[in-house]
């Protein structure tokens, strides 16, 4: 080959590469996304082995800092877990494993709806609980605890695992119920109103925050007030010790397959149809005006986002109670390392949403916080969002929100 | 003065002829709700309690000149019975309540201009936060007796409210690092910081007994008013502490509604004045919650009101936000009082919730839409 022929060739390479570019700069991209999101999927289930596999629930004093111990209960606990397992033999893992999934479920629900919401208002302040969600789950469970509550004989455990048996699925599960119904009246008076305020025309998205903002406030403040009257009239009854603990974050009470079904069934249904959603979310990203010139019908579409997540946020906070911050800050986070797109946001957010959910259940658990998680997940989830958050700013990465 | 002028300094009727209702209205309310009993829920007639404050007057003034009202006084008090220590309590109730008024609004009028943002309320720099860990601090150190320490609530309260202001700059400001300090920043690191404050809270306050969460509740709801000399000079100092600098300051607020680059070109000092605006606002705002319960809403809705009646200059609003604030307030605290929910009504809270409600609706329904 003569060093004519060298250079033409050298020069059609260079043309390609020119003409390719673009195509292969996406291409790049997507794998990057692509392995990104394989990565935070094998870190899920590692996390969600070792969380089974390590020592929790042990009392300080028991707990020995040397490298066997961890082995030895690393150890007896695969084997319980393969037994279980098997069938072989009958201990609390079998429990452990569906409170797992239930945690890991919740996360990514939780993170999943953060982003569709942040999506849907474009708004980087918008959280799940901006349309009142959670003055409705408390308005249902005051009527529970008000009207239907009986005072239990037993411990809500014990309960759970032996009495339950005989009871319906609504004597179980009243509760939840109750706030699940609450949850949804509260959302749909929210755009009832902010539709008729608007004139019946389209739902604007500062309206509906706004109207979310200020109902929702008068609502739990009168609620609030219903608490205080039994607080000060009858301090030692147990209505006023359920309405109290009535809405707290925590998984202790959710364990069983029944659960899990209860819980991950309607999960699982709504992060599908957000998925379905995902190019019609991208382009809301562009404003509502550029939106609906582009085809698509921004109040269905904003109308069928607010109902899937109101769906989850119910779900969620009738049987786990407020977990708070995980929905307004893994999607930020999830968007620094896959990018904006929903394609890949929301597998991004569901996994590592799950992640970090199972990471503070488990170190809860092993410090004896579990009962608190809702709590914990403020304290963590906040501080690792601001160190976050000051780490790239000062880099100059201005990019949030 | 400065009222009801527009820009080019023209008399416009309709704003004097509000300021005048405005005025009319709230010389009527607060000479009604001095005339409320406190022992019971109903009414002196006005002449008693016009004889008893004329009394209690008249006793100061020769307390002075060592007159006979002074050396006589305690016959004088016991002819007029136990209706002279209701007027006189109800001068100091109203009076503590008007001014939280005044300031709640004031503060929600200074950070909607200087966030330019209708939405912007004075809690949102975590000073609520701030309060209510103050609150919990104090419950779980002194339990009941905290009811009766006035001077350790406020200290608690503005020291921890304070706290929380400088906490939120400083990380707004870390940051933003060498760039501008951004609205935005403030108000993101704003939630986070309170979201932190308030699950370390929430954790206590789970963990507490009902007893001490009732002395909680009470002192939140802050259901009678505290009229000792130590909270009136309290009230007394941060009024004047706040007042004044903002009434100096009303030209500067008209120029910061503009943007900043406009604002620096009329030779203005823009991040000085946000920077002062921000830390009066949330003085403000801890004041009102401090001496009269989680009436936050005040802040948010009185504004929207004063500037549909007044226009969005500064000077007039000044005037228009100090009455229309007070008269809400006051108007809340008597139908607080007559609720019968306990001994002492209900918490001021729920009723500013539930009033402003319907005028939150108007707003938003108005032709106008100033908070688009």
């Amino acid at each position: 080959m003569s060093a004519l022929d060298a250079k033409i060739k050298f020069n059609i390479e260079a043309a390609e590469h020119e003409l390719f570019r673009d195509e292969n700069i996406r291409r790049k991209r997507r794998d990057s996304r692509a392995r990104t999101l394989t990565i935070l999927a094998v870190t899920g289930v590692v996390v969600y082995f070792i969380c089974l596999f390590l020592p929790d629930n042990i009392t300080v004093n028991a707990w020995q800092h040397n490298l066997a111990w961890y082995f030895e209960m690393t150890q007896k606990n695969i084997s319980v877990f393969f037994n279980t397992l098997a069938g072989r033999e009958v201990s609390s893992t079998r429990w452990h494993i569906s409170q797992y999934i239930i945690v890991a479920l919740v996360g990514a629900a939780l993170s999943v709806n953060g982003a569709v919401y942040q999506g849907a208002f474009r708004n980087a302040l918008a959280s799940p609980t901006t349309l009142g969600v959670q003055t409705g789950g408390v308005l249902g469970g005051t009527i529970y605890v008000l009207f239907v509550y009986r005072e239990p004989e037993m411990n809500a455990i014990t309960y759970a695992l032996e009495e339950a048996r005989n009871r319906s699925l609504f004597e179980r599960f009243g509760q939840a119920f109750f706030i699940m119904a609450g949850c949804f009246l509260m959302v749909a008076f929210v755009l009832f109103v902010a539709r008729r305020m608007s004139g019946g025309g389209r739902l604007s998205s500062i309206g509906l925050i706004l109207s979310g903002l200020v109902f929702g406030g008068a609502a739990g403040s009168a609620l609030g007030l219903i608490q205080y009257y039994l607080l000060m009239n009858d301090p030692e009854g147990s209505r006023t010790y359920a309405l109290r603990y009535m809405m707290m974050g925590t998984f202790d009470y959710v364990f069983t397959p029944l659960h899990l079904l209860l819980i991950g069934a309607p999960i699982v249904v709504c992060i599908a149809i957000v998925m379905l959603l995902r190019r019609k979310l991208n382009l809301l990203a562009f404003g509502e005006d550029e939106a609906r010139t582009m085809g698509i019908n921004v109040d269905v579409i904003r109308r069928i986002a607010i109902g899937v997540s109101t769906v989850l946020t119910a779900v969620i906070i009738s049987f786990c109670g407020m977990i708070g911050f995980i929905g307004f800050m893994v999607p930020h986070v999830a968007r620094r390392m896959v990018g904006p797109d929903f394609n890949y946001l929301i597998p991004g957010s569901a996994l590592l949403g799950a992640l970090i959910m199972m990471v503070v259940f488990h170190v809860g658990r092993a410090f004896g916080l579990a009962s608190t998680i809702g709590l914990m997940t403020s304290l963590v989830g906040g501080s690792i969002f601001m160190v976050i958050l000051v780490y790239y700013r000062r880099r100059g990465h201005a990019d949030w929100a | 003065m400065p009222i009801g002028l527009d820009a080019a300094g023209v008399p416009r009727n309709n704003h004097k002829r509000y300021m005048r209702l405005l005025l009319g209205g709230v010389l009527l309310l607060f000479a009604l709700s001095l005339c409320i009993r406190i022992a019971s829920r109903g009414f002196q007639s006005p002449a008693d309690v016009f004889k008893s404050l004329w009394l209690w007057a008249d006793i100061h003034i020769s307390r002075l000149t060592h007159g006979g009202a002074w050396l006589n006084r305690s016959a004088l008090m016991a002819e007029r019975g136990v209706g002279y220590y209701e007027a006189y309590g109800r001068l100091l109730i109203s009076g503590v309540t008007f001014v939280c008024g005044m300031l709640l609004a004031l503060a929600g009028s200074i950070f909607q201009s200087v966030f330019r943002n209708p939405m912007a309320a004075p809690s949102m720099l975590g000073v609520g936060t701030g309060i209510q860990a103050g609150l919990i601090v104090m419950a779980l150190t002194y339990g009941e007796a905290t009811l009766y320490m006035p001077l350790e609530k406020y200290t608690y309260c503005y020291a921890f409210a304070l706290t929380m202001l400088a906490l939120v700059m400083g990380v707004a400001k870390l940051s933003s690092g060498k760039r501008k300090f951004s609205v935005f920043d403030l108000l993101i690191v704003a939630a986070i910081v309170s979201q932190i404050i308030g699950g370390v809270t929430s954790y206590f306050v789970y963990g507490m007994d009902n007893s001490f969460a009732l002395v909680l509740q009470n002192l939140s709801n802050v259901l009678n008013v505290n009229t000792e000399p130590v909270s009136i000079a309290m009230l007394a100092a941060v009024t004047a502490l706040t007042v004044i600098p903002f009434f100096l300051m009303r030209f500067s607020f008209n120029a910061v509604c503009f943007d900043s680059d406009e604002s620096n070109s009329m030779g203005l000092n823009t991040r000085v004045v946000k920077f002062i605006s921000l830390v009066l606002g949330s003085l403000m705002m801890t004041a009102g919650m401090v001496h009269c319960g989680a009436v936050g809403m005040v802040s948010l809705i009185v504004p929207f009101i004063s500037r549909g009646l007044f226009g969005a200059e500064s000077r007039g609003l000044f005037w228009g936000n100090l009455l229309i604030g007070g008269l809400v307030l006051l108007l809340c605290r008597d139908i607080a009082f007559f609720v019968p929910f306990s001994v002492d009504g209900m918490p001021i809270g729920t009723v500013v919730d539930l009033v402003t409600l319907p005028v939150f609706v108007a707003v938003i329904t108005g032709r106008r839409r100033t908070w688009e």
